[in-house]
Protein backbone atom coordinates (compact mmCIF):
# COMPACT_ATOMS: atom_id res chain seq x y z
CA UNK A 1 0.00 0.00 0.00
CA UNK A 2 1.67 3.35 -0.82
CA UNK A 3 1.17 6.35 1.38
CA UNK A 4 -0.04 9.47 -0.03
CA UNK A 5 1.48 12.48 1.75
CA UNK A 6 -0.01 16.07 0.45
CA UNK A 7 1.11 17.91 -1.83
CA UNK A 8 2.89 20.82 -0.02
CA UNK A 9 4.21 24.40 -2.32
CA UNK A 10 8.05 24.90 -1.56
CA UNK A 11 7.73 28.14 0.40
CA UNK A 12 4.87 26.24 2.87
CA UNK A 13 7.40 23.77 3.34
CA UNK A 14 10.39 26.32 4.10
CA UNK A 15 8.10 28.03 6.84
CA UNK A 16 7.24 24.69 8.83
CA UNK A 17 10.90 23.48 8.45
CA UNK A 18 12.00 26.90 10.01
CA UNK A 19 9.55 26.99 12.81
CA UNK A 20 10.27 24.01 13.66
CA UNK A 21 14.10 23.89 13.87
CA UNK A 22 13.52 27.56 15.70
CA UNK A 23 11.59 26.28 18.20
CA UNK A 24 13.29 22.91 18.82
CA UNK A 25 16.67 24.49 18.56
CA UNK A 26 15.56 27.17 21.43
CA UNK A 27 13.76 24.76 23.72
CA UNK A 28 17.13 22.61 23.38
CA UNK A 29 19.36 25.67 24.44
CA UNK A 30 17.04 26.96 27.29
CA UNK A 31 16.31 22.75 28.60
CA UNK A 32 20.58 22.81 29.16
CA UNK A 33 20.86 26.48 30.60
CA UNK A 34 18.12 25.10 33.05
CA UNK A 35 19.33 21.78 33.89
CA UNK A 36 22.99 23.08 33.87
CA UNK A 37 22.15 26.03 36.80
CA UNK A 38 19.04 24.39 38.57
CA UNK A 39 20.11 24.00 42.76
CA UNK A 40 18.46 21.12 44.23
CA UNK A 41 15.46 23.22 46.29
CA UNK A 42 14.54 24.57 42.63
CA UNK A 43 16.55 27.83 42.84
CA UNK A 44 18.41 29.16 40.13
CA UNK A 45 22.11 29.69 40.99
CA UNK A 46 23.36 32.96 38.78
CA UNK A 47 26.99 33.35 38.66
CA UNK A 48 29.01 36.17 37.07
CA UNK A 49 32.71 38.09 37.51
CA UNK A 50 31.70 39.90 40.60
CA UNK A 51 29.02 38.11 42.46
CA UNK A 52 26.96 35.01 42.58
CA UNK A 53 23.56 33.77 43.88
CA UNK A 54 20.39 31.66 43.83
CA UNK A 55 16.91 33.32 43.52
CA UNK A 56 13.66 31.61 42.51
CA UNK A 57 12.72 30.19 39.22
CA UNK A 58 9.23 31.84 38.38
CA UNK A 59 10.72 35.55 39.30
CA UNK A 60 11.52 37.69 36.24
CA UNK A 61 15.48 38.23 36.28
CA UNK A 62 17.81 40.85 34.12
CA UNK A 63 21.21 41.94 34.62
CA UNK A 64 23.04 45.57 33.43
CA UNK A 65 25.85 47.63 33.39
CA UNK A 66 26.67 50.96 33.10
CA UNK A 67 30.16 52.02 32.06
CA UNK A 68 31.96 55.43 32.13
CA UNK A 69 35.46 55.21 31.92
CA UNK A 70 37.50 53.62 34.54
CA UNK A 71 33.71 52.77 36.67
CA UNK A 72 31.51 50.97 36.12
CA UNK A 73 27.69 49.71 37.88
CA UNK A 74 26.73 46.35 37.62
CA UNK A 75 23.03 45.36 38.67
CA UNK A 76 20.70 42.58 38.42
CA UNK A 77 17.14 42.89 39.19
CA UNK A 78 14.58 40.56 40.20
CA UNK A 79 11.01 40.96 39.61
CA UNK A 80 8.07 38.82 41.11
CA UNK A 81 4.98 39.45 37.69
CA UNK A 82 2.22 38.79 40.30
CA UNK A 83 3.02 40.81 42.94
CA UNK A 84 4.69 43.99 41.27
CA UNK A 85 7.65 42.82 44.10
CA UNK A 86 11.44 43.92 43.10
CA UNK A 87 15.13 42.90 44.40
CA UNK A 88 17.66 44.61 42.87
CA UNK A 89 21.38 44.25 43.88
CA UNK A 90 24.04 47.18 42.41
CA UNK A 91 27.49 46.74 42.52
CA UNK A 92 29.86 49.52 42.34
CA UNK A 93 33.87 49.06 41.56
CA UNK A 94 36.04 51.29 43.45
CA UNK A 95 36.18 54.36 41.49
CA UNK A 96 32.31 54.18 41.11
CA UNK A 97 31.90 53.81 44.94
CA UNK A 98 34.57 56.83 45.53
CA UNK A 99 32.39 59.08 43.37
CA UNK A 100 29.52 58.63 44.69
CA UNK A 101 30.49 59.33 48.58
CA UNK A 102 32.25 62.00 47.65
CA UNK A 103 29.59 63.49 45.28
CA UNK A 104 26.84 63.28 48.24
CA UNK A 105 29.29 63.92 50.76
CA UNK A 106 28.87 60.12 52.52
CA UNK A 107 30.56 58.29 55.19
CA UNK A 108 29.51 54.97 55.69
CA UNK A 109 26.64 52.16 55.03
CA UNK A 110 24.28 53.72 57.28
CA UNK A 111 24.39 57.37 55.54
CA UNK A 112 23.99 55.47 52.10
CA UNK A 113 21.23 54.11 53.01
CA UNK A 114 19.61 56.96 54.42
CA UNK A 115 20.48 58.88 51.10
CA UNK A 116 19.28 56.21 49.13
CA UNK A 117 15.64 56.28 51.33
CA UNK A 118 15.66 60.03 50.84
CA UNK A 119 15.73 60.09 47.50
CA UNK A 120 13.50 56.84 46.89
CA UNK A 121 10.75 58.98 48.72
CA UNK A 122 11.46 62.52 46.76
CA UNK A 123 10.67 60.61 43.76
CA UNK A 124 7.59 58.88 44.82
CA UNK A 125 6.32 61.88 46.57
CA UNK A 126 6.67 64.05 43.54
CA UNK A 127 4.38 62.05 41.72
CA UNK A 128 1.79 61.36 43.94
CA UNK A 129 2.12 64.72 46.49
CA UNK A 130 0.47 63.00 49.35
CA UNK A 131 3.56 60.19 50.80
CA UNK A 132 3.91 59.53 54.24
CA UNK A 133 7.24 58.21 54.88
CA UNK A 134 7.45 55.94 58.33
CA UNK A 135 10.65 53.97 59.55
CA UNK A 136 9.81 50.50 60.11
CA UNK A 137 12.98 49.21 60.98
CA UNK A 138 16.74 48.98 61.32
CA UNK A 139 19.87 47.21 61.67
CA UNK A 140 22.76 45.02 60.62
CA UNK A 141 22.34 41.63 58.80
CA UNK A 142 25.30 39.50 58.53
CA UNK A 143 26.75 38.23 55.15
CA UNK A 144 29.62 35.78 54.17
CA UNK A 145 31.46 38.51 53.20
CA UNK A 146 30.93 41.35 56.04
CA UNK A 147 27.69 43.15 57.32
CA UNK A 148 25.18 45.03 56.00
CA UNK A 149 23.35 48.26 57.40
CA UNK A 150 19.78 48.26 56.46
CA UNK A 151 16.54 49.96 57.15
CA UNK A 152 13.07 49.29 56.24
CA UNK A 153 10.69 51.99 55.58
CA UNK A 154 6.99 52.04 54.56
CA UNK A 155 5.61 54.60 52.31
CA UNK A 156 1.63 55.76 52.58
CA UNK A 157 0.19 56.48 49.34
CA UNK A 158 3.24 55.95 47.20
CA UNK A 159 1.75 55.80 43.89
CA UNK A 160 -1.19 56.55 42.28
CA UNK A 161 -2.73 54.65 39.17
CA UNK A 162 -6.09 55.96 38.35
CA UNK A 163 -7.88 55.92 41.75
CA UNK A 164 -6.23 53.16 43.57
CA UNK A 165 -3.14 54.35 45.35
CA UNK A 166 -0.25 51.54 46.82
CA UNK A 167 1.70 51.82 49.63
CA UNK A 168 5.24 50.77 49.30
CA UNK A 169 7.21 48.82 51.64
CA UNK A 170 10.69 48.35 50.68
CA UNK A 171 14.30 47.83 52.25
CA UNK A 172 17.28 49.45 51.52
CA UNK A 173 21.07 47.56 52.93
CA UNK A 174 24.29 48.80 51.33
CA UNK A 175 27.77 47.15 52.28
CA UNK A 176 31.61 48.23 51.53
CA UNK A 177 33.76 45.34 50.44
CA UNK A 178 37.28 46.62 50.20
CA UNK A 179 36.08 50.31 49.14
CA UNK A 180 33.24 48.32 47.07
CA UNK A 181 30.17 49.43 47.38
CA UNK A 182 27.11 46.55 47.24
CA UNK A 183 23.41 48.02 47.44
CA UNK A 184 20.79 45.71 48.12
CA UNK A 185 16.82 47.30 47.59
CA UNK A 186 13.53 45.31 47.31
CA UNK A 187 10.00 46.94 47.40
CA UNK A 188 6.87 45.80 47.37
CA UNK A 189 3.32 47.64 46.72
CA UNK A 190 1.06 45.12 47.02
CA UNK A 191 1.06 43.74 50.33
CA UNK A 192 2.66 40.72 49.72
CA UNK A 193 6.21 42.25 51.92
CA UNK A 194 6.69 38.69 53.84
CA UNK A 195 6.97 36.70 50.66
CA UNK A 196 9.07 39.09 48.92
CA UNK A 197 11.33 39.40 52.31
CA UNK A 198 11.55 35.79 52.05
CA UNK A 199 12.98 35.89 48.68
CA UNK A 200 15.05 38.83 49.77
CA UNK A 201 16.19 36.40 52.53
CA UNK A 202 17.22 32.96 49.88
CA UNK A 203 19.36 35.78 47.98
CA UNK A 204 21.08 36.87 50.60
CA UNK A 205 21.93 33.41 52.22
CA UNK A 206 23.41 32.65 48.98
CA UNK A 207 24.78 35.73 47.98
CA UNK A 208 29.12 35.81 47.47
CA UNK A 209 31.17 38.75 46.45
CA UNK A 210 34.03 38.39 44.91
CA UNK A 211 37.66 39.20 44.88
CA UNK A 212 38.94 41.49 42.35
CA UNK B 1 -1.35 52.82 -6.43
CA UNK B 2 -5.41 51.85 -6.09
CA UNK B 3 -6.61 52.84 -2.99
CA UNK B 4 -7.87 48.81 -3.38
CA UNK B 5 -4.73 47.70 -3.23
CA UNK B 6 -3.05 49.97 -0.25
CA UNK B 7 -6.52 48.93 2.02
CA UNK B 8 -4.82 45.30 1.25
CA UNK B 9 -1.48 46.13 2.38
CA UNK B 10 -2.81 47.93 5.65
CA UNK B 11 -4.83 45.12 6.62
CA UNK B 12 -1.97 42.74 6.02
CA UNK B 13 0.12 44.80 8.39
CA UNK B 14 -2.68 44.47 11.08
CA UNK B 15 -2.87 40.65 10.54
CA UNK B 16 0.75 40.91 10.84
CA UNK B 17 0.68 42.88 14.33
CA UNK B 18 -2.60 41.33 15.92
CA UNK B 19 -0.85 37.66 15.45
CA UNK B 20 2.19 38.87 16.59
CA UNK B 21 1.10 40.41 19.71
CA UNK B 22 -1.05 37.09 20.33
CA UNK B 23 1.38 34.97 19.47
CA UNK B 24 4.36 36.90 21.96
CA UNK B 25 2.15 36.54 24.62
CA UNK B 26 1.61 32.98 24.27
CA UNK B 27 5.20 32.45 24.64
CA UNK B 28 5.50 34.48 27.44
CA UNK B 29 2.89 33.20 29.25
CA UNK B 30 4.56 29.55 28.49
CA UNK B 31 7.64 30.97 30.24
CA UNK B 32 5.59 32.04 32.64
CA UNK B 33 3.04 28.97 33.13
CA UNK B 34 6.52 26.72 33.30
CA UNK B 35 8.41 28.40 36.03
CA UNK B 36 11.27 29.42 33.92
CA UNK B 37 11.20 33.01 33.31
CA UNK B 38 14.05 33.31 35.98
CA UNK B 39 16.31 31.77 33.36
CA UNK B 40 15.84 34.76 31.13
CA UNK B 41 18.81 36.30 33.21
CA UNK B 42 21.37 33.93 31.27
CA UNK B 43 22.37 35.63 27.50
CA UNK B 44 22.46 31.89 25.75
CA UNK B 45 18.60 31.51 27.40
CA UNK B 46 17.71 34.84 25.85
CA UNK B 47 19.38 34.14 22.70
CA UNK B 48 16.92 30.87 22.91
CA UNK B 49 13.82 32.98 23.35
CA UNK B 50 14.85 35.11 21.01
CA UNK B 51 15.02 32.20 18.57
CA UNK B 52 11.22 30.67 19.84
CA UNK B 53 10.11 34.31 19.23
CA UNK B 54 11.25 34.23 15.73
CA UNK B 55 10.38 30.93 15.09
CA UNK B 56 6.35 31.19 17.17
CA UNK B 57 5.67 34.54 16.74
CA UNK B 58 7.38 36.80 13.91
CA UNK B 59 7.67 33.92 11.19
CA UNK B 60 3.88 33.13 11.74
CA UNK B 61 2.50 36.52 11.85
CA UNK B 62 4.48 37.81 8.84
CA UNK B 63 3.26 34.36 7.22
CA UNK B 64 -0.36 35.08 7.89
CA UNK B 65 0.03 39.01 6.45
CA UNK B 66 1.53 38.18 3.55
CA UNK B 67 -0.94 35.00 2.71
CA UNK B 68 -3.97 38.06 3.39
CA UNK B 69 -1.81 40.02 0.56
CA UNK B 70 -0.60 37.34 -1.82
CA UNK B 71 -4.67 35.94 -1.95
CA UNK B 72 -5.90 39.45 -2.33
CA UNK B 73 -2.85 40.88 -4.61
CA UNK B 74 -1.55 38.91 -7.52
CA UNK B 75 0.86 41.59 -9.02
CA UNK B 76 4.04 42.61 -8.16
CA UNK B 77 4.65 40.15 -5.48
CA UNK B 78 8.48 41.18 -4.92
CA UNK B 79 7.23 44.25 -4.05
CA UNK B 80 4.16 44.53 -2.29
CA UNK B 81 4.96 41.94 0.33
CA UNK B 82 7.56 44.23 1.96
CA UNK B 83 5.11 46.19 2.86
CA UNK B 84 2.51 44.15 5.72
CA UNK B 85 5.55 43.58 7.49
CA UNK B 86 6.92 46.66 7.30
CA UNK B 87 3.61 48.24 8.19
CA UNK B 88 2.66 45.85 10.83
CA UNK B 89 6.36 47.16 12.55
CA UNK B 90 5.60 50.55 12.42
CA UNK B 91 2.36 49.76 14.68
CA UNK B 92 4.28 47.89 16.72
CA UNK B 93 6.67 50.35 17.10
CA UNK B 94 3.97 53.35 17.98
CA UNK B 95 2.17 50.96 20.09
CA UNK B 96 5.38 50.07 22.17
CA UNK B 97 6.33 54.24 21.96
CA UNK B 98 2.92 55.04 23.69
CA UNK B 99 2.29 51.98 25.79
CA UNK B 100 4.93 50.25 26.59
CA UNK B 101 8.74 50.55 27.45
CA UNK B 102 10.57 51.86 24.39
CA UNK B 103 10.42 55.69 25.58
CA UNK B 104 12.51 54.48 28.05
CA UNK B 105 15.28 52.46 27.73
CA UNK B 106 17.93 52.84 25.45
CA UNK B 107 17.00 51.23 21.49
CA UNK B 108 18.62 48.10 21.19
CA UNK B 109 18.64 47.84 17.42
CA UNK B 110 19.22 44.31 16.70
CA UNK B 111 16.46 42.69 19.62
CA UNK B 112 13.57 45.84 19.22
CA UNK B 113 14.38 46.79 14.79
CA UNK B 114 16.26 44.35 13.03
CA UNK B 115 15.37 40.98 13.82
CA UNK B 116 11.38 41.74 14.20
CA UNK B 117 11.62 43.72 10.92
CA UNK B 118 13.58 41.03 8.99
CA UNK B 119 11.93 37.59 10.20
CA UNK B 120 8.08 39.34 9.77
CA UNK B 121 9.46 40.21 6.12
CA UNK B 122 10.60 36.72 5.63
CA UNK B 123 7.48 35.25 6.73
CA UNK B 124 5.43 37.08 4.52
CA UNK B 125 7.52 36.39 1.42
CA UNK B 126 6.85 32.80 2.11
CA UNK B 127 2.86 33.58 2.81
CA UNK B 128 2.46 35.45 0.00
CA UNK B 129 4.67 32.93 -2.57
CA UNK B 130 2.79 30.19 -1.04
CA UNK B 131 -0.46 31.41 -2.35
CA UNK B 132 0.88 32.28 -5.81
CA UNK B 133 3.33 29.16 -6.29
CA UNK B 134 2.80 28.05 -9.54
CA UNK B 135 2.30 24.01 -9.03
CA UNK B 136 1.58 21.74 -11.70
CA UNK B 137 -1.48 19.93 -12.81
CA UNK B 138 -1.30 16.22 -14.10
CA UNK B 139 -3.37 15.17 -17.20
CA UNK B 140 -6.62 13.44 -16.17
CA UNK B 141 -5.64 9.44 -16.67
CA UNK B 142 -7.16 8.06 -19.40
CA UNK B 143 -7.81 4.46 -19.76
CA UNK B 144 -8.18 3.16 -23.31
CA UNK B 145 -9.54 -0.30 -23.77
CA UNK B 146 -8.15 -2.52 -26.50
CA UNK B 147 -10.60 -5.37 -27.56
CA UNK B 148 -9.07 -7.60 -30.04
CA UNK B 149 -10.91 -9.95 -32.12
CA UNK B 150 -10.20 -13.34 -33.48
Amino acid sequence: MRIKFPRMRLPLIIFVILVLSLLTSGLIIINSVLTSNLTEDGCIYFKTDLIEFKFPRNWSAGKWKYENGSKYLFGVSITNIDSSAYICLAFHNEESTREIMEKYNLANEMEITLFEVKLTYEGLNKSSGQAVLHFMENGTITLSFGQAYYRIIFIENALKRGDISYNFTGMFASVLIKDRLLEIFSYDLKGTWNETRRVLQIILDSLVVKEE
Amino acid sequence: MEFGRILNLIIGGAICLFIFLILEEAIRQFFISSNILGILIFDEARLAYNLIKIGCAYLPAGFLGGLFVGYRDKENLKIILLFPSIIGFIFWAILNYFFGYWGFIPVDYLNMVIMPLFSLTAGAYLGGYTVNWPTERKPKEERVSLIFKE
